[in-house]
C-alpha cells in the first residue's frame, strides 16, 4: 500500500507536487519593464509613465455582500457610468470559479487611497503603470495611444506609440528567490534574475513651443473662421524634421476610450484631399524646371475661360487676364494659366514630376497610420485630367505629401523625408537617427525663380493684407471644392495655405488647412492669416527680425 | 590505567565541540534569520524611495507643462506683448573709437 502511494507520487503527481513544492520555496515577481518615453527636442516628456495601480478582489477573503461592495466601489471608479460599472463588479465578484479577479486596471493614487480608507476586506493593489501627458492632449494625433491587444497585453496603437511600440515596450523581467517558511528571504539561499529590458526613449524633433503655439492657434482658427477641422504642420525644410504637427478635433489619448474612433487617426498623414490652388506651385516648378516655361512668359490663352472637352474651366472670380506672365499667373492664383502651364509640360512630364514630388507613395514618416493615395495611371490621364491637376483639383494628396513637395522648393531642390524621431535613448547609450538621404528634384536655379513668384503671390496676392510687414515670406493660397458623391460641392471647401519665411534662408516650412470654414470660403482670408498669425509667433521666438 | 583515563576526556572534547558547533549553527541561523528581515526592510525602503522619486518626477512633468505655466502666467496677470521692436545693434563706442585711431 505504502509502496504503491509512494510511485503514485513520484510518478502520477510528480509535476503538480514539484509545482506546490517550489511554491513553498520559492517567491517569484515579474519585474515589469518601464515602457520608455517620448520627449520633445529639449529633452522634456511629451509623453512619461505614471504611477497606477491594478485593483484585485481574492474572492475568499470577501465578507461583505458582494452587491455591498459593488455598489460602494463603483462610483470610485467611473464616476460617468456608475451603474455599468456597478454590474461589472457584481458579475466579476460574483464569480465562483475563480479565488483571484481583476477588478480595474490603472486606477491613479488618490482612487487608491480613497478605496484603502473604506477598509474592505478581501480588496488587494498591485502597482502598474500609466500614460501620462505633460502637454495634454495637444499632440494626441502624432503621439498615439497605449491601449491592450487581444490578450490584455499593453500596445501602442497610432502615430508615434504604434509605430516605436518594439522600442518602447522593452521586455519584463523575472525575480526567483528562496524563501523560509515565513516567506522571509533567505540570505544564503538561491536567486535567479532574468533582467528586464526597459523600453527605448525616444527624443523627437518636435518643438514644445511651437506645438503649444500651434495647436492654441489652431483652436482659436477654428472658432474665428467657424471650420469643422483644421490641421497645421510645421518643418524643418532642409531636413524634413518636424517641429510641430497640430489637428483638430482631437482626442484625450489619456481617456482615448471615450472618443469616437474615428479621431484617432492624424489627418496630416491619413487623410487625404484635394489641394487646389497650393499644388500651382509645385506645377509651376515643374515647368520651370523643364525650361517650358519662364517667370516672364506670357499666356497666350489666359483671356478667358477654356473649354476641354466637355467642361469649362474659369478663374476662381472670373476675371482673366491676358497675356499675363507666368509670375502673375501664380499671383492671381489663375487656373487658365495653369492649364496653359500643364499644356506646355504635357501628360508625362507631368506624372514624372508628381512621382518624383513623391505622390503617390508614402513620404516614409515614422507615424504608424500614414496613408497613400494612389495616382492614376499614366494611361488613364484625359486632357481634363492634366488640365485640372494643373490648378490642384482631381488628384488627393496628404498634407504631410503636400509640404514635403514645397519644402524641396524652400530647400534647393531636394525631396527629403519628414521624420520626427532623432534620437533613440537606451540605458547604454543614444542612438542617433540621421534625416534620410535627399533626392534631387528641382534645380537650384528653379527653386530660386519659384520663391519670387512665391513672394510676389504674397506681396501682391490677396492675401497681402494679413502679411507680416518686413518678412519675405514665400506662400501660395488654395481653395479647393469638396468631391462630393461624383461632383464638387458648392458651398463647401478646403482653405489652405502653404508656404516658407524667411524666404531666402528659410527655417520653417508650414502648411495650414481649414476644412469647410464657414466665414469665408477662401484660403485667402481664412487659412493664410492663420499662417500669417502663427508666423508671427515663430519669428518673435526664432529671434528672426524683419527686414 | 593510564588508557582507561583517555577516555572521558575524549567524549568530553567531542560533546563540547558538539556543543560550540550547535551554539554557532544557532548564531549563525539567528544572525541569518535576522538579517534577511533586515534584507526586506531595505527592500521596502528602497522601494519606498523609488516610489517618492516616481511622484516627484511627475510633480516636475506637470509642473513644466507648457500649458499649465500659460495658464499661471495668465493668473499672475502677465500679458502678451502687443509689439515686438528689434534693435539695430550698434558699435560699441569705445570700439568706434579704436577704429577710427587706427585709421
Amino acid at each position: 500500500m505504502v509502496s504503491a502511494r509512494l510511485f503514485y507520487w513520484q510518478v502520477f503527481s510528480f509535476e503538480s507536487l514539484t509545482a506546490i513544492a517550489e511554491g513553498q520555496h520559492w517567491i517569484s515577481f515579474e519585474i515589469p519593464a518601464k515602457r520608455g518615453e517620448i520627449l520633445a527636442n529639449d529633452g522634456l516628456p511629451l509623453v512619461a509613465n505614471k504611477e497606477a495601480f491594478l485593483l484585485f478582489a481574492s474572492l475568499p477573503e470577501i465578507k461583505d455582500e458582494i452587491n455591498k461592495v459593488a455598489d460602494t466601489l463603483a462610483p470610485l471608479l467611473d464616476e460617468e457610468n456608475i451603474s455599468t460599472m456597478a454590474g461589472l463588479l457584481k458579475e466579476r465578484l460574483g464569480r465562483s470559479d475563480l479565488v483571484w479577479v481583476p477588478l480595474k486596471h490603472k486606477i491613479s493614487r488618490e482612487t487608491k487611497k480613497q478605496i484603502e480608507s473604506l477598509s474592505l476586506p478581501g480588496l488587494g493593489f498591485e502597482e502598474e503603470q500609466d500614460r501620462s501627458y505633460p502637454e495634454g492632449s495637444s499632440s494626441a494625433h502624432l503621439l498615439g495611444f497605449v491601449g491592450s491587444d487581444i490578450n490584455g497585453v499593453e500596445k501602442g496603437y497610432f502615430g508615434l506609440e504604434g509605430y516605436y511600440d518594439l522600442e518602447l515596450k522593452g521586455r519584463p523581467g523575472l525575480l526567483r528567490r528562496e524563501k523560509d517558511a515565513s516567506g522571509k528571504p533567505i540570505l544564503i539561499g538561491d536567486i535567479e534574475r532574468e533582467k528586464e529590458r526597459d523600453g527605448r526613449t525616444l527624443l523627437t524633433t518636435l518643438d514644445r513651443t511651437i506645438q503649444f503655439l500651434i495647436d492654441e492657434k489652431l483652436k482659436d482658427g477654428l472658432q474665428r473662421y467657424g471650420a469643422v477641422s483644421g490641421s497645421v504642420v510645421v518643418m524643418e525644410p532642409q531636413t524634413g524634421a518636424i517641429l510641430g504637427m497640430a489637428s483638430l478635433p482631437g482626442y484625450d489619448p489619456e481617456n482615448y476610450v471615450s472618443f469616437d474612433k474615428s479621431l484617432y487617426s492624424n489627418p496630416v498623414v491619413a487623410s487625404s484631399y484635394e489641394p487646389g490652388s497650393t499644388f500651382k506651385v509645385l506645377v509651376m516648378s515643374a515647368a520651370l524646371n523643364e525650361g517650358v516655361v519662364k517667370p516672364e512668359t506670357r499666356c497666350d490663352q489666359c483671356s478667358g475661360p477654356r473649354v476641354i472637352s466637355d467642361y469649362t474651366i474659369k478663374t476662381w472670380n472670373e476675371k482673366y487676364f491676358s497675356d499675363s506672365t507666368m509670375t502673375e499667373v501664380i499671383q492671381h492664383s489663375d487656373n487658365v494659366g495653369m492649364v496653359f502651364v500643364g499644356e506646355k509640360l504635357g501628360k508625362e512630364k507631368m506624372v514624372s514630376y508628381l512621382e518624383k514630388y513623391g505622390f503617390g507613395k508614402p513620404t516614409g514618416i515614422d507615424l504608424e497610420d500614414e496613408a497613400s493615395p494612389k495616382l492614376r495611371p499614366t494611361s488613364e490621364w484625359k486632357q481634363i485630367d492634366l488640365a485640372t491637376t494643373s490648378f490642384g483639383q482631381g488628384i488627393a494628396i496628404t498634407p504631410i505629401q503636400m509640404i514635403r513637395a514645397v519644402a524641396s522648393i524652400a530647400n534647393g531642390g531636394k525631396l527629403v523625408t519628414p521624420f520626427l524621431v532623432q534620437k533613440v535613448i537606451t540605458e547604454s547609450g543614444e542612438t542617433e537617427i540621421k534625416p534620410k538621404q535627399s533626392e534631387e528634384v528641382l534645380k537650384s536655379s528653379t527653386t530660386m525663380m519659384m520663391t519670387e513668384m512665391m513672394v510676389n503671390a504674397v506681396e501682391e496676392g490677396e492675401s497681402k493684407w494679413a502679411k507680416p510687414k518686413g518678412y519675405r515670406i514665400a506662400g501660395k493660397t488654395g481653395t479647393a471644392q469638396i468631391p462630393v458623391a461624383g461632383h464638387y460641392d458648392k458651398d463647401k471647401t478646403i482653405a489652405s495655405f502653404v508656404g516658407f519665411a524667411p524666404a531666402d534662408d528659410p527655417k520653417f516650412v508650414m502648411l495650414v488647412t481649414l476644412r469647410e470654414p464657414t466665414s469665408s470660403p477662401w484660403g485667402a482670408e481664412t487659412a493664410a492669416p492663420l499662417w500669417f498669425d502663427i508666423a508671427k509667433e515663430i519669428f518673435t521666438y526664432y529671434g528672426i527680425q524683419p527686414n | 590505567m593510564k588508557k582507561t583515563n583517555k577516555k572521558p576526556k575524549l567524549i568530553s572534547l567531542i560533546i563540547g565541540l558538539i556543543l560550540v558547533l550547535s551554539g554557532t549553527q544557532l548564531v549563525i541561523s539567528h544572525w541569518l534569520a535576522t538579517t534577511g528581515g533586515k534584507l526586506r526592510q531595505w527592500e521596502e525602503k528602497t522601494e519606498q524611495l523609488e516610489q517618492q522619486n516616481r511622484i516627484l518626477t511627475e510633480e516636475i512633468n506637470q509642473m513644466g507643462s507648457l500649458s499649465r505655466i500659460a495658464i499661471e502666467a495668465q493668473r499672475l496677470g502677465l500679458v502678451k506683448a502687443d509689439k515686438v521692436l528689434y534693435l539695430t545693434p550698434q558699435i560699441p563706442v569705445a570700439l568706434e573709437k579704436t577704429n577710427n585711431l587706427e585709421r
